[in-house]
């Protein structure tokens, strides 16, 4: 019997796909990583890498002599422009002084280079390192937060690109997500017809609402997670991995849901510090309960997306099933109150 | 330009090997009738695939390259066929056709063994006293099943090196800017393990393990038939250390009941002294040392972010106050439980 299976001993001349079985996701090695991006951004020796964590992209922390980065490999079906977009906008908003984790351009001034992995190309991205802890939502960093939130808003309003990305509109954020989970519930599901009927609310309330909400680059994913504060208290923002054109409001959706854990006045806090920087019309922020609710249909649905590279298991069972339960718990809150700003709006 | 100047294509340490590729070497390996759906289920130390085929569902494991030997593996299987021969209900190893349980692929990282399994009906073990009474007659049926177990190939086993030294070694370099940690963590290695050398030795049974031994790793199918599965940690052990995984569910879900039903189950196969019950937080212990050590070896994997400097100082805490409880209580002396939380 034979078994397509070689080892890879095989002579250099064979292509890639002939050598291996196919793969879609590769881990690159930490120490290769580390010595070729030495070379391509002249960083000083020594020079230490490891993998820090295999998301939707993969990231690691580089040390050099004087200096921390991370680097982000980022998986090969992500496009050139989507990534052209998001290094465009970092370097832009780092240019104007907004406080990022900015990609650093190579000995060639390119921002993005092409890693030949096993699966297909990867791009690379050297990013300067955003020192200190992850945010706590209390009244002093959420104020931090939302002026840090507001330059990057307001600094990039005359960003313009080349590079076309999706925007975050009704389709990325509603659509897709539901499409992405339907093989998983069944066509005739229970929770199935529960999503539909969740998902046709936010589509007819964002629908009434969308004429009147701020448009513009958005970060995506502005939560806690994605800051660090430093001891001096300067707060740096990174991920922009899923920023695109987008409602404003959308930013606002992780300070709000968190300031509901919180101490009283977080949400205050983070608004009076948005507000000390570019001013919001209370028109957006009335919209941001029913965007955190969109939110949470996406949050599904990218989970619902990711299965090929993380496995079915994260979607199924019990998981689903505790965001199906925040998604309702959204709707009883949302029709009580949709248009709640907890007082802080006027 | 980021290819080095020794390969063609970037070195990598891990992959994703295509669901289609799968199916397509099941298809031809084995007979399993007509493969119709190959999906990634889990991602995880090894990746786990559900194939359906014509006639059943089949569960296919891609070992990482460069974890487990040969000899690892073929202990795990053979200790599967085992239980399978002794009516224990697992999802058991599928041979080829040409007799070979394992399948060598070629993966971008190096080799990785494929081993086809049947397929575990039903849902995870929930916690409570109907699925952990069951559960615990399941482990101990298993347990009661191995004591003869002989294979000829080594398996690491749960020894004191393996859970206190080398994952205090493995631990070491994600310590370097934790000095105070670091110094407090040898010295608790050097507690644990005077503990331990007192402790346990012949008046705990040793044997085959199954190593994690949880809700997640039993699936229920209709009316109490449950069926247990992924032994990649399996191994010879202390057969108490078997019991960790599920005294933490059991204590971390506030159920009443759950884990007196548990032990009521299991000793009803193999009776259990209640001075080896007591003895169970020294095993937590162990354990969570050992999985601190688990961490930090696949840290090039899986990334390090699993060490992050929240965990770290939640796991430091939890081995400090169970040290000072320890040191209050003496270990043991009393025949009471004592189930620690916190996984």
């Amino acid at each position: 019997m034979s078994i397509p299976c070689r080892t890879r001993d095989v002579g250099h001349s064979q292509r890639a796909s002939e050598r291996w079985f196919p793969v879609t996701h590769t881990v690159c090695d930490c120490d290769a990583l580390g010595r070729a991006l030495a070379v391509t951004h002249r960083l000083a020796p020594p020079i230490t890498c490891k993998l820090l964590r295999r998301g939707f992209h993969d990231t690691y922390l580089l040390s050099a002599r004087e200096s921390r980065y991370v680097a982000r490999v980022y998986r090969a079906e992500r496009s050139g422009s989507a990534i052209a977009y998001e290094l465009g906008l970092l370097v832009h908003l780092a240019g104007r002084g907004v406080s990022v984790s900015a990609p650093l351009p190579d000995v060639d001034g390119e921002v993005v280079r092409i890693l030949d992995a096993p699966e297909g190309p990867r791009r690379v991205a050297l990013f300067t390192y955003a020192r200190g802890r992850a945010l706590v939502w209390n009244r002093d960093e959420s104020a931090l937060a939302g002026s840090l939130l507001a330059a990057i808003h307001r600094e990039s309003n005359d960003y313009v690109c080349r590079h076309a990305r999706s925007a975050l509109d009704v389709h990325q954020l509603i659509d897709a997500p539901l499409a992405a989970l339907q093989p998983f519930l069944g066509v005739h599901s229970a929770d199935l017809d529960e999503l539909v009927r969740v998902a046709h609310i936010l589509r007819t309330a964002l629908a009434a609402r969308v004429g009147t909400l701020e448009w513009g680059a958005c970060h995506g994913d502005f939560n806690g997670g994605n800051m660090h504060i430093a001891e001096d208290h300067s707060l740096t923002a990174f991920d922009f991995d899923f920023c695109g054109p987008g409602w404003r409001a959308y930013d606002f959706v992780g300070a709000w849901r968190w300031a509901a854990w919180s101490e009283p006045g977080v949400w205050q806090a983070f608004l009076e510090g948005y507000r000390a920087v570019k001013p919001i019309a209370d028109t957006d922020l009335t919209a941001v309960p029913l965007l955190d609710g969109v939110s949470r249909l996406r949050s599904l649905g990218l989970v619902a997306g990711n299965a090929p590279h993380r496995g079915s298991l994260p979607v199924l069972g019990r998981k689903l099933q505790r965001q199906l339960n925040f998604l309702r718990s959204w709707e009883r809150d949302y029709l009580a109150a949709p248009d709640a700003t907890r007082g802080s709006a006027s | 330009m980021m290819r080095g100047a020794e390969a063609i294509v970037f070195p990598v340490v891990a992959s994703i090997v295509h669901p289609d590729a799968v199916a397509a070497l099941v298809r031809r390996a084995y007979d399993v009738g007509t493969v119709t759906d190959c999906r990634l289920v889990e991602r995880g130390l090894n990746d786990t695939y559900v194939l359906t085929t014509s006639t059943a569902k089949y569960v296919a494991r891609l070992y990482r390259a460069g974890w487990r030997s040969q000899a690892d593996i073929a202990y795990e299987l053979e200790l599967l066929l085992h239980l399978a021969a002794n009516q224990i209900s697992v999802s058991a190893p599928i041979a080829a056709h040409d007799g070979m349980l394992t399948l060598a692929v070629a993966a971008p990282e190096g080799v990785r063994e494929l081993a086809l399994f049947t397929y575990a009906a039903g849902t995870p073990l929930r916690w409570m006293p109907e699925h952990a009474y069951p559960a615990g007659r399941l482990l101990s049926a298993i347990h009661e099943a191995t004591q003869n177990f002989r294979s000829r190939h080594a398996r690491s086993s749960y020894d004191l090196e393996n859970l206190v030294d080398i994952p205090l070694i493995s631990m070491e370099r994600f310590l370097d800017d934790r000095p105070a940690d670091l110094a407090f963590l040898r010295q608790f290695c050097a507690t644990l393990r005077a503990i331990a050398d007192e402790t346990l030795g012949d008046a705990f049974e040793w044997g085959p393990c199954h190593g994690d031994f949880g809700a997640n790793n039993v699936h229920v199918c209709g009316r109490g038939v449950l069926t247990v599965f992924d032994f990649d940690f399996c191994g010879p052990g202390w057969r108490m250390f078997d019991l960790v995984i599920f005294s933490w569910g059991a204590a971390s879900r506030n159920h009443r009941g759950v884990w007196e039903s548990f032990l009521k189950g299991y000793s009803e196969i193999r009776p259990i002294r209640d001075s080896h019950v007591a003895a169970l937080p020294l095993f937590q212990a162990l354990r969570h040392l050992w999985g601190l050590g688990l961490r930090a070896r696949n840290a090039t994997q899986q990334g390090s972010a699993s060490l992050s400097p929240a965990y770290l100082d939640y796991r430091i805490a939890w081995f400090k106050a169970w040290e000072a409880q320890q040191g209050r209580t003496g270990p043991w002396s009393d025949a009471t439980t004592t189930v620690q939380s916190g996984c």
